[in-house]
């Protein structure tokens, strides 16, 4: 903002112009500073500087697969699915495209022979060790491990080896679920703890293949925002115990609102399946919520099915209440 | 005074007076890493010398030496000091004293022997590159260096050599030893850096996090080797053309090299750089002295257990960086691993490939899943479990790992011709690509070996054995 404002005092006015220039001329504008012009799949794509290539090419509508990249949080190119062939100048690389801002005429290659076989060979590491549950897990048909296998893995897989065991699933939390033999160790739940909640209660344990999340001995992972984790998984190692086998995703019907259970008013979406309500989601509000939510909000949609929650009024008649209706109860209320 | 110094194995070592010896001249003392005796031998004069000078004119003499990086990648340090932004401060050094490739023990006697040269050769980088603080980082199993680097630090500050306006100048620096807790990535930059931070060891990725512009703390910071720094003090009180004056034009100095295997005489010897050849380690007399009594030279790894593997053909080639990187491998951190022809080359793929994948950190999925997987293959393979197909899957894991072709040596006996170092990675950093370079080696060079191991078969070996190539 600030240092456009100089351009704009000392630009002639439009009048002075036409009078001392014979050719008319009409004032080019002002090239955009922040705009630099790659090349995606040989398309020129203009994309705003300081982007990395993976948002440059979803926003040219090029849709790079990506695992461990949230939009909302910083990149830490963990999952190797978004490698593609970038040529920076000096002929072409791999490069993990969430961490590679763009420069000026950088090609991305995101159908190339050399990238296509990168994204098949992490597809078929990352299921390697994936129990493949999906008939019953949560997450199916709204898995992003699940889309990506299909639109860019190898179709099959030729691992024969035993896949890792471990319990399933541990509760990690009041709420949160973890299935440790789905997770990919994509480092989105950790570093939402770290980053966006501020509270490090998971954290990777143990290391290469043994590597999993976990929360510290004896301490649950008690935050107040425990289930961005589960919305954020892009498996089903993570799931929210008032969900679980509750519905599919194909079933449910859903609208968005506005979450009531503070002042805040986050976007949310309620999702429902046979006419109760069984899920919140954050929905990514720019002024507002980026997604987020707080478990009281995401989870208090419990209280409209609860056994507990009062139906009719109630009177007191003789100091015990008894079930009324509102035609008689409303006349008896204290004043 | 004994011979072999704190060693027996190693009498005889470093007491002959013909090479020259840059940073092992102390090692035949039994004393060598008290204060008295470095002293006696000379110790702090470049630092004096150092000190005399401006830190620009030290740089330029760092630079004029070409002193090349011990760590790996042989970068030269006085080009790598001149890569931090000016201005910016703080700015730190941290000493990478966590040497943990396979077969390289040369840090570890540097740092156990003569901890004093490596904290004067501190002193002068952070004198010459203009840097407030020192870390130096030791790898978590050398309890040994950890305790003579501790004694040396507190020798040191004791005697103002280290601390505030050193010997009398205004030139203040801290030396601070942190103790890692052992893990071979941590070896990597960025993952020694995050590990001394406090954080896992796991690399960051570069760009942006290269340490120079965003090291430490965000802040500027020079990654050294334990090596490199040690030569330091040599240069700075005789001067680059001293140094220069050793070795090759492209390969100034002496570089030290950790011979392990099947040789009469293994061990950490001071080498002429670039001159010396695989030959002369192996079979001159000051060296190894041949292949132990009855057994020839079958293969050998010329860089650390991550680099590819040379045949007796490569025997001839320098010690330089570039003819062994156009021959398909790389000199690494100088560990050299010999093997005769009684090795089992399946299995010595395997027991690399085995600390590679144990040693993964876990961030790059190639790596955590791959590495495994290269291990079962090979581990089914070697109890003669395995079949054909085992042996196209291991070129295929490979090839998830490192696209594209993977460098081996030439050989002569099958006609290979040599695909150049280095190769594409869809990992952050070399432990991924380091489970698959035995592999692909051991492959590319015996098929044989392998075939030989396999019993079922659906498919003929070698289309097997070509498939991935």
């Amino acid at each position: 903002m600030s240092d456009t404002k100089p351009d704009d005092v000392t630009e002639p006015a439009p009048d002075d112009a036409a009078v001392s220039e014979a050719t008319d001329e009409v004032a080019e504008p002002e090239p955009d500073p922040n705009a630099v012009t790659i090349f995606i799949d040989g398309k020129e794509v203009i994309a705003r500087k300081g982007d990395m290539v993976i948002k440059a090419a979803q926003d040219a509508g090029v849709y790079i697969p990506r695992f461990c990249y949230h939009e909302r949080m910083n990149p830490v190119g963990m999952c190797r699915m978004c490698i593609c062939e970038v040529d920076s100048g000096r002929g072409p690389g791999l490069a993990p495209t969430c961490m590679v801002p763009v420069a000026p005429d950088m090609k991305v290659f995101t159908e190339s022979e050399t990238t296509k076989r990168v994204q098949e060979g992490v597809l078929e590491l990352l299921l390697a060790n994936h129990p493949l549950d999906c008939p019953v897990c949560d997450k199916g048909g709204e898995c992003p491990l699940q889309d990506n296998a299909m639109t860019h893995g190898p179709g099959e897989s030729r691992f024969v080896e035993e896949k890792r065991h471990y319990e399933k699933p541990i509760p990690i939390s009041d709420l949160v679920f973890l299935d440790r033999e789905r997770c990919i160790l994509c480092d989105r739940c950790t570093r939402f703890a770290d980053e966006v909640a501020g509270d490090k209660l998971i954290h990777f344990t143990h290391r290469g293949n043994q590597t999993q999340v976990l929360t510290f001995p004896d301490e649950p992972f008690a935050s107040y925002f425990s289930g961005n984790t589960v919305q954020i998984c892009p498996v089903g190692a993570l799931t929210a115990k008032p969900y679980r086998f509750k519905a599919r995703p194909w079933d449910l019907s859903q609208v968005e609102s506005t979450c009531t259970a503070c002042s805040v008013g986050c976007r949310v979406v309620v999702q429902a399946s046979q006419d109760r309500v069984l899920r919140k989601q954050g929905v990514d509000s720019d002024p507002l919520n980026w997604g987020w939510m707080c478990d009281r909000g995401r989870f208090d949609f419990e209280a409209v099915n609860s056994e507990l929650r009062l139906g009719t009024p109630a009177v007191k008649v003789d100091g015990e209440l008894v079930e009324a209706n509102w035609a008689t109860g409303w006349p008896r209320r204290p004043s | 005074m004994s011979a072999g110094g704190n060693y027996p194995w190693a009498a005889g070592y470093y007491d002959d007076g013909d090479r020259p010896q840059i940073v092992t001249s102390r090692f035949k003392y039994e004393d060598s890493y008290t204060l008295e005796r470095y002293l006696a031998t000379g110790g702090y004069e470049g630092l004096k010398a150092a000190l005399a000078r401006t830190p620009a004119q030290m740089h330029d003499e760092v630079k004029n030496s070409t002193l090349l990086g011990r760590g790996g990648a042989g970068f030269p340090a006085g080009v790598k000091w001149g890569h931090t932004p000016q201005g910016t401060r703080p700015r730190y050094l941290v000493v990478n004293g966590d040497e943990s490739e396979p077969g390289t023990y040369k840090d570890r006697l540097l740092m156990e022997l003569d901890p004093h040269q490596l904290i004067e050769g501190c002193l002068i980088a952070c004198y010459a590159a203009g840097l407030s603080q020192c870390f130096l980082y030791i790898r978590g199993e050398m309890a040994l260096a950890h305790e003579r680097v501790a004694r040396a630090l507190n020798d040191a500050y004791a005697a103002g050599y280290i601390g505030k306006n050193i010997l009398g100048t205004d030139f203040s620096v801290d030396i601070v030893m942190h103790w890692g807790a052992g893990a071979y990535v941590v070896g990597e930059e960025t993952a020694l850096i995050e590990s001394l931070e406090g954080e896992r060891g796991m690399p960051r990725l570069k760009p942006p996090y290269f340490p120079a512009a965003i090291g430490l703390y965000g802040k500027p910071t020079i990654v050294n080797n334990v090596e490199t720094l040690s030569n330091l003090p040599f240069i700075a009180s005789n001067g680059s053309a001293a140094y220069t004056a050793i070795g090759t034009e492209t390969s100034p100095g002496t570089r030290m090299i950790a011979v392990s295997g099947h040789v009469k005489r293994p061990g950490v010897f001071e080498i002429i750089n670039g001159s010396t050849t695989f030959r002369d380690v192996f079979y001159g007399e000051e060296f190894c002295q041949g292949i132990r009594d009855g057994h020839e030279l079958k293969a050998f790894v010329p860089g650390g257990g991550s680099a590819p593997w040379f045949v007796p053909d490569q025997l001839d080639l320098p010690f330089e960086g570039r003819p062994v990187g156009a021959a398909g491998s790389m000199l690494g951190s100088g560990a050299l691993m010999v093997m005769d022809e009684t090795t089992d080359i399946p299995k010595a793929a395997y027991t690399l490939t085995r600390f590679y994948a144990h040693e993964s950190c876990g961030k790059c999925v190639p790596c955590r899943e791959g590495g495994t997987w290269l291990e079962r293959i090979l581990a089914r393979v070697c109890e003669g479990k395995g079949t054909d197909r085992d042996l196209a899957q291991l070129y295929e894991v490979g090839a998830s790992i490192c696209p594209g072709n993977f460098p081996h040596a030439a050989s002569e006996r099958l006609g290979l011709e040599a695909v150049p170092f280095p190769y594409k990675m869809t990992t952050i950093c070399f432990v991924g690509p380091s489970a698959y370079a035995p592999v692909n080696s051991a492959l590319v060079l015996f098929p044989e070996e392998f075939e030989a191991k396999i019993t079922k078969r659906s498919i003929p070996v070698s289309a097997a054995v070509g498939g991935g190539q």
